[in-house]
Formats: structure tokens, C-alpha cells, sequence
């Protein structure tokens, strides 16, 4: 049952995960929890409100190798990177072919 | 505590970090011995010809192979070529420090098409070498799995934030990596820089929103060994990222804040053309008759000196504390493509100290190889008279520095001393020629002295007396 939920809701999770990270609506982890409790396990909007509210506030502290932060950022970039360096690459050599035959026709 | 900058057996304190290999002395030489977990990544470096590509584009230090040993304990031993001055990033300008990033960033692009990363990017690899940024480590580097660059936070908290910091807060700002030795964490970058860099898209994904991903991660305390990326970091994302990182940096430039310093020959005429040129003729004399090999300038402004100095010697380490002095010769010295002139950024009131593990992780400047001369022209007043700074305790620190040495002593109707004591007290009853004089008679003796035409500056050659 939850999986099918999940699928069902993934654009929900897309969204929040996206303004979460970029820390763009504050209390996105609220929003968030509160969107898995109601649409997910089909729980009402008041039972709903009470375990968002709990997964809300209860962060781990735990140790946290201080690189690995960083690597994750990394593959969360990696696409992104991945398109600047294509999309670079390509407007290189469309700018040395005009170049090039600029230079030729001179 | 005996200070000492190596172990018994010779190994530097500063390589305890990294378990491929450290440097060593033996017999004044300098070598880094490659240990046994690192051979093979060494060989395949090697033979890629990696280290060559590398070599010859002056990005790294060249090094010989000297011994290979077998047996119980199998390791390599190769010596790198020794330089001449030790620099460090908290005294380099921000010209110097930029120049060092992109570095470091071409040495990352060239690794990644030879199937290598490299693990670290701080900032104390990195030398200068007849005035070329050069990657010091050759144990740098490992063999890339298409994993994301392990070294991507160390190379934004070691040369990303501090430049960002010193482009749009203060130039002074590039002291904070004394107290940060392994790069200004993340958080504290991201809080110090104003608002508007938050405009920036790589200043924007490089130091704030990574800064608020390790934050994020440190509070929900996600235990590392549950976050092993199982994602591929492909090629092509490594060069982007290179190319971001490249494009960050890049993009930093300097507004033109005009430095008091930078503009004092030009505007405050202290200094006849006919006392300048004396001035000029004097130094140039006892340097071409002593060629020294190193040279230190000391408060060297816009490196006027530094610059006659370099004629004669191998290496000026031109130090000053203004960092806008530093920043305009350093970019002079490219222009005119002078390679033996160093410039440096530190105060001579409050010199960099030892630092790091034990304090010897990182020398003073006073255990980095001393010189054969010193210059000291018109630095006296900014120490006695600014500084308070007695005349014996300038002798000394002098003294202790060099055989031989240039001094200008300003005395107090210098129209530059009434300046700086007409805002103060004037409590420098001892500051005169004749206690100046007298001061530096108990470590040196009087060579030469010449009254500046003009002007009541007196230049001074003087020799140590042991």
C-alpha cells in the first residue's frame, strides 16, 4: 500500500525534497512529514498534523564524517555539472568553427 | 621545548598526515619516501605519464628516483628539487592565492583524463617557484573510481572562501587560514560573506549551499558509513565541476581600492629625483659588489628595491604588510616577468609564527633558511616610531637575520615622522642618528654612510661584527 502511495505522490516528494535543499519555504520538513503522514498513510488531517509535527522535531545527533556532506552535494550537482560542461564544450567549438571561418573569409 | 622542524631519523614533522609517504633530511638533502601502500599508485602514475605531463607544464615539482628498497620493509625513495624560500597562504596575496587554485584545479582536469584524483587540495602544497604557483606533493594523487573529488571541500574552504573573503570583506582576510590551518570551514565562510555573493551561482552552489548541506547533514547526524555514494560521478560531472570551480575563482577579481602604500612613491614626493636616484645608486653599488644570494626586503612597498635587488641575487623575498603592495608587485613581477622576486604579505611587528601540531608543523619566518643581506630602507620610524619599538631591539632582530645590511635611518624632522607624530605624544626622546647609531654599533659594524641630498635620511651599509 505505501509503495503505491509513494509512486503516486512522487511528484510531492520532487517538489518538497527541491524547496527543501534549497532551502527556499521555510519548514519544508514540516510540509514534507506532514505530506507523508496525510497522503501517504492515508492518516487524517489532525493524526496527520501530530506525527509531521513529531517527525519534525526529532533530528539525531550522531557523528557525521564532515567529508561526506560534501560528496553527496557533489551527485546531487553532478547532472547539472555534467550539462554546464557539455553545453560549454559544444558552444567552444561552435564559436572556433564561426571563428574559423571568419578568419578564412578575411 | 627544543624546537625542531624534523624527527630524530630526519622526517619532517609537516608530512605526519598523509600514510603514503613523508619527507625527510639527510645529510642537508631533502628527500620523500614513498611507503609501501603507495608504491603502486606511485608506478601507475609514473608510467601513465602523468607525473610527466604535469612536470613539464610546471604544475609539479620535478623529483629523481634514487632507491627502491625490498625486503621486510619495501618502500621508494625519491628526492624532489629543494626551493629556495618556503611560502605559506596566509602570506600570499590574492593574486598569489588565486593563481595557486587554478592550479590546482588544471592539475585535477589533466589527473581526471589519466584516471587519477587528487585526495588533497589544501593549500600548503602549493609553492612558489621562481614566482610560478607549483604543486609540491608528488603523493598527492590516487586512482579515480568515478567517485565524486574527495578533496572538493578542502579546495573551497582553502582557496574558494578565502578568496571570496578577501575579494568582498577585507584583503587582510587571507590571515584567517593562520587560525584555519586546514582551510576556513564552510559554515564560518558562508556567515562571513555579505549577502550579495549569495547572487553569485558558484560562490551560491560552492560555499553557501554546500555550507548549508554539511550543516543540514551535521545536525541530522546521518552516520557516515549509511551515506557511501553508490552513484557514479561520471567524467564528464568531474570536468564540470573542474570547470565551475574554475569559473568561481575566476571570476573573484579585485576592485580598484587604491592603497596608501601603493601610491606612495608616485604621490608624496619624499624624495628628490636626485635623492632617489642616489638613493637607488647606493643600494645597487653594495649589491652588485656583494652579489648575495637571497635577499630580504623588508617593508618593500611597491618593490622598487626589491626589484633593483633581484639584478644581482638569485631570490628577493619581498615582504611587506600592506597586502595591496604585495598584490601590485606580485603583478608586476608577471608583467615584467621577474622570477626571483617573492613578495609577501606580513607584518614585521607580529611575523607569522610556528604553527600547527606542536608548533612544527608550519615554520616561522625566521626558520625558513636565513639571507645573505637584508634591506631595511625607510622602515626604521614605521617600527620605533609607530610601533614603539626600541632601536636595540631592531639592531638585534636585524643582526640575528643577516651578515650584511642596507638600512635608511629617517630621523625625526623627516616631514614622513611628523606625520606620524603629529596625531601622538612624542615619547621617542632616544630617537636620534647619534642613538641609532650607538644601538646598532653592538651587532654591526659601519661600512659606508651617505647623507640623502635633500633630505635628512642617512643610508647605512653595515656588516655583522661575529
Amino acid at each position: 500500500m505505501i509503495s503505491k502511495g509513494v509512486q503516486k505522490e512522487r511528484w510531492h516528494f520532487s517538489v518538497l525534497t527541491f524547496l527543501k535543499l534549497w532551502r527556499i519555504v521555510p519548514l519544508t520538513d514540516y510540509v514534507l512529514n506532514y505530506v507523508v503522514s496525510i497522503k501517504i498513510l492515508n492518516l487524517n488531517i489532525v493524526f496527520g498534523s501530530i506525527l509531521g509535527f513529531f517527525l519534525f522535531v526529532s533530528p539525531v545527533s550522531a557523528y557525521i564524517d564532515p567529508g561526506t556532506a560534501s560528496m553527496v552535494w557533489q551527485l546531487m550537482l553532478a547532472t547539472l555539472l555534467g550539462i554546464a560542461y557539455a553545453v560549454r564544450l559544444r558552444w567552444t567549438k561552435i564559436k572556433d568553427a564561426f571563428r574559423k571561418r571568419f578568419n578564412k573569409s578575411e | 621545548m627544543k624546537h625542531r622542524v624534523h624527527d630524530e631519523d630526519g622526517k619532517i614533522i609537516s608530512s605526519y598526515k598523509d600514510p603514503s609517504g613523508y619527507v625527510f633530511f639527510k645529510d642537508g638533502k631533502l628527500f620523500r619516501r614513498v611507503n609501501e601502500c603507495y608504491i603502486d599508485i606511485y608506478r601507475q602514475a609514473r608510467d601513465s605519464g602523468l607525473f610527466q605531463e604535469l612536470i613539464q607544464k610546471k604544475l609539479l615539482i620535478e623529483h629523481e628516483e634514487i632507491e627502491e628498497y625490498a625486503g621486510d620493509d619495501p618502500h621508494l625513495v625519491i628526492r624532489p628539487r629543494m626551493l629556495k624560500f618556503i611560502s605559506y597562504p596566509y602570506e600570499w596575496s590574492f593574486s598569489q592565492l588565486k593563481d595557486a587554485a587554478l592550479v590546482i584545479l588544471e592539475i585535477q582536469r589533466i589527473s581526471i583524463s589519466y584516471g587519477f584524483t587528487l585526495k588533497d587540495a589544501h593549500a600548503f602544497n602549493i609553492q612558489f617557484d621562481d614566482n610560478l604557483p607549483v604543486m609540491i606533493d608528488t603523493l598527492s594523487f590516487d586512482r579515480w573510481d568515478q567517485t565524486p573529488w574527495e578533496a572538493y571541500r578542502q579546495f573551497c574552504e582553502s582557496f574558494l572562501i578565502p578568496l571570496a573573503l578577501m575579494r568582498y570583506r577585507n584583503l587582510y582576510l587571507n590571515t584567517l587560514l593562520k587560525q584555519f590551518l586546514n582551510g576556513i570551514p564552510l559554515e564560518i565562510g558562508s556567515k562571513l560573506l555579505p549577502l550579495r555573493t549569495r547572487l553569485s551561482i558558484p560562490l551560491l552552489m560552492h560555499i553557501h549551499l554546500h555550507a548549508d548541506r554539511v550543516v543540514a547533514k551535521q545536525k541530522t547526524g546521518v552516520v557516515s558509513s549509511e551515506l557511501k555514494p553508490v552513484q557514479k560521478f561520471s567524467e564528464q560531472s568531474m570536468l564540470g565541476l573542474c570547470m565551475s570551480l574554475n569559473r568561481a575563482v575566476r571570476t573573484l577579481e579585485l576592485s580598484k581600492a587604491n592603497s596608501i602604500w601603493y601610491t606612495y612613491y608616485h604621490k608624496s614626493c619624499i624624495y628628490s629625483p636626485n635623492a632617489f636616484d642616489i638613493k637607488k645608486q647606493f643600494v645597487a653599488e653594495i649589491i652588485e659588489k656583494q652579489r648575495p644570494s637571497v635577499i630580504w626586503d623588508l617593508g618593500c612597498n611597491i618593490g622598487e628595491f626589491s626589484f633593483l635587488a633581484a639584478k644581482y641575487s638569485d631570490l628577493v623575498v619581498a615582504i611587506d604588510s600592506d597586502p595591496m603592495c604585495i598584490e601590485g608587485l606580485y603583478q608586476q613581477c608577471k608583467i615584467k616577468k621577474i622570477a626571483n622576486v617573492l613578495p609577501l604579505q606580513m607584518d614585521l611587528i607580529n611575523p607569522s609564527p610556528p604553527l600547527g601540531w606542536e608548533l612544527q608543523e608550519r615554520l616561522s619566518l625566521f626558520e625558513r633558511g636565513g639571507c645573505d643581506l637584508v634591506l631595511a630602507l625607510a622602515l626604521i620610524h614605521h617600527l620605533c616610531i609607530s610601533a614603539n619599538v626600541p632601536l636595540e631591539y631592531v639592531a638585534r632582530l636585524l643582526g640575528s637575520l643577516s651578515k650584511q645590511l642596507v638600512i635608511e635611518f629617517v630621523p625625526k624632522e623627516d616631514p614622513q615622522v611628523q606625520v606620524l607624530l603629529s596625531s601622538r605624544k612624542d615619547v621617542f626622546k632616544n630617537y636620534c642618528r647619534e642613538a641609532f647609531e650607538s644601538a646598532f654599533a653592538e651587532h654591526f659594524g659601519i661600512i659606508r654612510a651617505e647623507r640623502l641630498p635633500e633630505s635628512d635620511r642617512i643610508l647605512y651599509h653595515m656588516v655583522r661584527l661575529v
